[in-house]
């Protein structure tokens, strides 16, 4: 496909947040999340008035508009507006407008933090496995009382075996929960229970660090079980079925058009709500929406196009702050593959000769131009650990430190090739590209002209359609392949998981095998500690990354967030879905 | 094309040695077989001869075009990102500093190998399975023609994405996936012409004489249905070239590090506000080689129609 | 003539059968599968009964038989797995019409100035104006459509606000698709009309016509046109069953919520019952205007007899 047209539907339409962390699970999207992310601490701010992080009318002294509304862009229809079921970005932003969550994740200073969203407050036991929430009053759009049943109702629909939802996998460490799954618990079994109306409390069996993280995502939204009666297959995919317990409520869903939403006069906290009207319009083609975006028909989007984002910061209307994502380009070398009945990639000074032999910021100048930045570890440089960055805190780069160890990446393939008894002109390695678009192709083409320009390694491309090249990538059938990763959780746990050895299925099958990373990984996800968790994190990306050098990080991705001059109010937010509540318009035209 | 050929050699051998006294005595005009006179036709017709040249310099550049910008087409350049057209960089560079005029040539030479080919490919399908059917008649006819039929009656386009997503990547599976059904018109065409001609005096004659089937089909019928053929695959080969830009579009076109001008142009529009040269260049060729096509085409029906030949 | 239209009807559904078998199995040999991206992470108890639901763990030639019974039985194209709880039908229902508007429209662009263009051309044949207007024409079929869409979206909606860019709702939503869709129709429809125009205008009866002494008015309106449209209905008529799914391209670069976009989405996630669903929906209009056609024939030329089976 594409033209960028299909990817980027692709894209948006995949972001999954994934979030099956104890199972296998890591994000591993080929997409930007267009959650405006963290603030780059890499330099790269170039933004003149951001209007992000701000600001409450009454204190900046701005007289805001007589009419408010917001136009914000989609490329695909939402699948599903219910937060037991969707992964998907589109359906969490509308979710994250509609509902209230039972925490949120913003920016407070500079530093992420979760603040109270339904839970007035929340507590976690002495040994970390009880989760405690105190909900405070709120009603839902039509009048009726919110309750902790509502939050629980939405666990167990994630839950039921029998609706089949994608999430169930982020629950299973509660209590009783994969029992409760498979069939072999009661509902009464399972560790949700709603003590009172106003409280709600997991049970976890083992402790989880990540838990936490699910609490300010779609699973831990309210759904009211005679909505759920009333529409059976139907709920959350027509837009009568949406019941609003947040900021918004759903006006008019036109599938493929538009979703309307308008604001909600029963919200807890609808006095500080100044939007009335939030028109989020489905548009397929990139190029288009930077067109309305200039035309002024859309008010804000996320821009990973240099040339637009030049183009359109030249034209003074704009407000922008450019954002390192939380993600990660980067190879993947298959040990197994075997071609001419050799396995060239089996032996690790080949592996590490082509990750030193690949000039990252060559790389990253050609693949994404401004907008990307050379890739400074296999965890992003936006995720954090225990509210510290884990860049800072473990103080260490992988490519920096494999290009130091490899002086001659060539001299050091010969060495590894002469170990498989192999000479260079014997085999040449299928590189399997990421998909079909334009993108996709220049990217396999660069990869392509460097390894032989700089080992006189050959590399032959097959270029399939993702559905097919998932297939392919589990199966383990590929020799090089890349991928993008973004992190569905600030927590750098769920980009270890792919690689460790007892999975039942791999994302990328590479044939990696070392106990000691599973340990390292293991320990990790098993503690509180944040000591313990830095330094056994800090091992695995060191045996991933340099080591045993199984990935070859290339760049962390920029995003531009462009927002018309007269939008105030947006609150940055990473990792979760995108709130607007806090939106509002001063002089629009 | 090749009893064509042979028939065209054998007639000239035999008017060359017994005429020759007829022309010095310029008693008899020189007698012209039917693809003489064509052709004497066709080169009074200024428009179709244009075309062939500028077809025919296109071609030229596509073998030899890559070799004289003296770029490789795979080769990026860091400093010399989307530049402009320039002496170094005749159509100018792509986002990896890549020559496009290298680039336009190689990716020309896809274009033109998946028209031709694939247009060659769709007549001779068509030829025998038009000629079949309409030689036999009967029940062989009503049969193929339901299966014609049935085949035109999946959308085209569906036919070919599906085709092209079961085959492996490449050209080969490109030309099958575009020809899968490109060739019904053909056949059907043949058929009617051979159901025609079946009832003329001279093949009723061969029959008469005991010829066998295969060897009528071959001595009359294909050199009478040729006009109709050589002017399908010349307009055949635009509308290939159109879908292989299609296939392109939705990414489902050549796969790397190969390229062609659907790919390019799929490419530039992306950044048609922002580098339109590369755009433009892939453009025109690809729309110059369409219209020569197309011209030819309509030349040589022109000069082929044997009704416009008294 | 009722028993030849009954026969024909007979042979159309059994057409349809036919390629809705073919594209069933064809469908089910491309590699990859519809919830390979969805469910891939899941533990495996968990895929299989995702699988179970959409009945893709049978074999392939049970699930046909089920499919081949739903829809006859009950019309059920079933139901997306890409959307889950959007029926196929209901987004055909929804789709098609779209798609249809701005087919429709395009047409009318495209068979009103073809037309004339052809006519013009025919009537000055040999002159400058046919080479221009033939040369316009051609030119018109040899631009991708993609690079006209986006030339034109880029002058009329961002260098001159005349047009918004994408969108859905009102007539100014649907003029930039239908131009585009429209232009290389012109070029179709004015090569198609010159060359019948001038094969009727060297007829036998046109000359007798002009024999008797009919106005040149006349002759052209009243003898020549009839004639020469004749042929340019036989095919407009299939060329109607396709306008209702619609262009990728279009619908791609102009955001329109008609079928073309869904189609391509619904190949690449591996959406069996859209990508089987849509196919029989424009297989069905075409055998349906194949049908059509024959009726036509039969209407509006007398030289067609009924004779021959």
């Amino acid at each position: 496909m594409k033209k960028r047209g299909i990817s980027w539907l692709m894209i948006l339409m995949l972001v999954l947040s994934s979030m099956v962390i104890g199972l296998a699970g890591c994000n591993q999207q080929q997409t930007p999340a267009p959650a405006p992310p963290q603030e780059d601490g890499n330099g790269n701010e170039e933004g003149s008035g951001d209007s992000g992080s701000d600001t409450d009318p009454v204190d900046s002294g701005e007289v805001p508009d007589e009419v408010q509304f917001f136009n914000y862009p989609f490329m695909a229809d939402p699948r599903n507006i219910d937060g037991a079921m969707t992964n998907f970005m589109l359906d969490l932003t509308i979710i994250g407008n509609v509902h209230q969550t039972m925490t949120e994740l913003i920016f407070v200073d500079e530093v992420l933090t979760m603040v109270p969203g339904a839970a007035e407050s929340w507590e976690i036991s002495e040994d970390g496995l009880v989760y405690t929430f105190n909900l405070r009053d709120m009603n839902w759009e039509d009048g009726q009382a919110l309750t902790a049943h509502d939050y629980a109702l939405t666990l167990f629909r994630a839950l039921d075996p029998n609706s089949g939802s994608v999430k169930a996998g982020d629950l299973f460490n509660i209590e009783n929960a994969l029992e409760y799954f498979q069939g072999n618990a009661d509902k009464e079994d399972v560790g949700i229970r709603v003590p009172d109306d106003k409280t709600l409390e997991i049970t976890l069996k083992q402790v989880t660090p990540y838990f936490i993280n699910l609490t300010y995502a779609g699973l831990f939204t309210p759904t009211r079980q005679d909505m759920v009666d009333q529409y059976g297959e139907q709920f959350g995919i027509i837009g009568d079925s949406i019941l609003a317990s947040g900021p918004f409520k759903v006006k008019e869903w036109v599938n493929d058009v538009h979703l309307i939403l308008e604001k909600n006069e029963n919200y807890w906290d609808a006095d500080s709500v100044l939007l009335e009207t939030i028109t989020f319009k489905m548009i397929r083609d990139v190029q288009a929406i930077m067109s309305e975006l200039m035309n002024g028909t859309i008010d804000r989007t996320s821009v990973t196009i240099q040339e637009w984002r030049d183009r359109l910061i030249t034209t003074g209307n704009f407000s922008y702050g450019d954002y390192v994502l939380a993600g990660t380009y980067f190879l993947i070398f298959n040990t197994d593959y075997e071609v001419n009945g050799v396995k060239p990639l089996s032996n690790v000074k080949v592996r590490q000769a082509i990750s030193a032999a690949i000039d990252r910021e060559e790389a990253t100048f050609m693949l994404r131009g401004d907008m990307a930045i050379p890739a400074t570890g296999f965890i992003p440089s936006t995720v954090g650990l225990d509210n510290h960055n884990f860049r800072e805190v473990t103080n260490y780069n992988p490519i920096e430190a494999i290009q130091a160890r490899v002086p001659d990446p060539k001299a050091l393939l010969e060495e590894g090739l002469a170990e498989l008894g192999i000479s260079i002109n014997d085999f040449t390695i299928e590189f399997l590209a990421g998909g079909t678009t334009a993108q996709h192709r220049s990217e396999a083409e660069f990869f392509q002209e460097v390894l032989q320009r700089e080992l006189g390694l050959k590399l032959e491309i097959t270029q399939v359609e993702t559905a097919v090249r998932t297939q392919n990538s589990r199966a383990g059938d590929f020799g090089i392949t890349y991928s993008l990763w973004y992190a569905g959780q600030n927590d750098p746990g769920i980009y270890f998981n792919n690689w460790l050895t007892n999975l039942e299925t791999h994302s990328y099958k590479t044939g990696y095998d070392n106990q000691q990373f599973d340990e390292y990984v293991l320990a990790a996800n098993s503690t509180m500690d944040e000591e313990i968790r830095r330094h056994n994190f800090n091992r695995a990306e060191w045996l991933l990354a340099e080591e045993d050098c199984i990935v070859a990080p290339i760049y962390h991705p920029i995003s531009s967030m462009m927002t018309a001059k007269y939008m105030r109010g947006f609150v940055n937010q990473n990792f979760a879905p995108t709130a607007f509540k806090t939106v509002y318009t001063v002089g629009r035209e | 094309m090749s009893t064509v050929e042979k028939n065209t050699s054998k007639n000239f051998d035999f008017e060359f040695d017994s005429n020759k006294s007829l022309y010095a005595d310029g008693i008899v005009r020189p007698s012209l077989n039917y693809w003489q006179d064509a052709f004497r036709r066709l080169k009074k017709n200024k428009v179709a001869i244009g075309a062939g040249i500028i077809l025919i310099f296109i071609i030229f550049m596509t073998i030899f075009g890559p070799s004289i910008s003296g770029h490789s087409f795979t080769q990026m350049n860091r400093q010399m990102v989307n530049k402009p057209p320039s002496a170094e960089h005749w159509f100018g560079t792509d986002r990896m500093g890549r020559d496009l005029f290298t680039r336009a040539w190689v990716g020309g030479r896809v274009s033109i190998i998946i028209g031709v080919v694939g247009a060659i490919v769709n007549v001779v399908l068509g030829l025998i399975y038009g000629g079949v059917s309409g030689f036999f008649g009967g029940r062989v006819d009503t049969i193929m023609m339901r299966c014609i039929e049935i085949l035109g009656s999946i959308p085209k386009m569906i036919l070919i994405i599906l085709i092209s997503l079961i085959l492996k990547p490449g050209i080969p599976s490109l030309i099958v996936a575009l020809t899968i059904a490109g060739w019904i018109g053909t056949a059907r065409m043949v058929r009617g012409q051979v159901l025609q001609l079946k009832e003329m005096d001279f093949v009723t004659a061969s029959r008469a004489l005991g010829a066998s089937p295969f060897s009528i089909i071959k001595e009359h019928l294909v050199p009478n249905v040729m006009s109709t053929i050589i002017v399908l695959t010349t307009i055949q080969v635009p509308s290939l070239m159109f879908a292989e830009a299609f296939l392109s579009f939705i990414g489902l076109g050549v796969s790397s590090p190969n390229t062609s001008w659907g790919a390019m142009c799929a490419e530039g529009q992306q950044v048609i506000l922002f580098y339109p040269y590369q755009l433009i260049f892939p453009t025109i060729l690809i729309s110059l080689t369409m219209l020569c096509f197309n011209l030819l085409g309509d030349g040589l029906r022109d000069a082929l129609d044997p009704k416009l030949r008294r | 003539m009722a028993k030849y239209f009954l026969k024909r009807l007979i042979y159309a559904f059994f057409t349809v059968f036919i390629v809705i078998t073919i594209t069933f199995f064809l469908m089910h040999a491309i590699p990859g599968d519809p919830l390979g991206e969805l469910v891939g992470r899941l533990p495996q108890s968990v895929q299989e009964s995702y699988y179970a639901k959409y009945g893709l763990d049978k074999p392939v030639y049970q699930q046909y038989f089920i499919y081949i019974q739903n829809l006859f039985l009950r019309g059920d194209f079933g139901e997306s797995i890409v959307y889950p709880g959007r029926s196929v039908n209901s987004i055909i229902a929804r789709g098609a019409p779209i798609s249809a508007r701005i087919g429709i429209q395009g047409l009318a662009i495209g068979i009103s100035l073809g037309i004339t263009l052809g006519i013009i051309a025919a009537y000055k044949r040999g002159k400058w104006m046919d080479y221009f207007v033939m040369f316009v024409a051609l030119f018109s079929i040899s631009i991708p459509s993609f690079v006209f869409a986006a030339v034109l979206q880029y002058f009329l909606t961002v260098r001159y606000q005349i047009f918004p860019v994408t969108g859905w709702g009102t007539f100014a939503h649907t003029v930039l698709p239908a131009m585009a869709f429209g232009l290389r129709n012109i070029g179709v429809k004015a090569r198609f009309m010159r060359s019948t125009w001038l094969d009727v205008m060297g007829q036998d009866y046109v000359l007798a016509a002009e024999a008797t002494g009919m106005s040149k008015f006349d002759v052209t309106f009243k003898v020549i046109l009839r004639n020469a449209l004749t042929p340019l209905v036989t095919i407009i008529i299939p060329e109607l069953a396709f306008i209702f799914v619609g262009t990728f391209v279009l619908e791609t670069i102009f955001s329109i919520p008609g079928l073309g976009t869904y189609f391509i989405a619904a190949v690449s996630a591996r959406d069996y019952p859209m990508i089987i669903g849509q196919t029989i929906f424009i297989s069905t209009l075409y055998v349906t205007s194949m049908l059509v056609l024959d009726f036509v024939y039969v209407l509006i030329d007398p030289r067609v007899r009924l004779i021959k089976k």
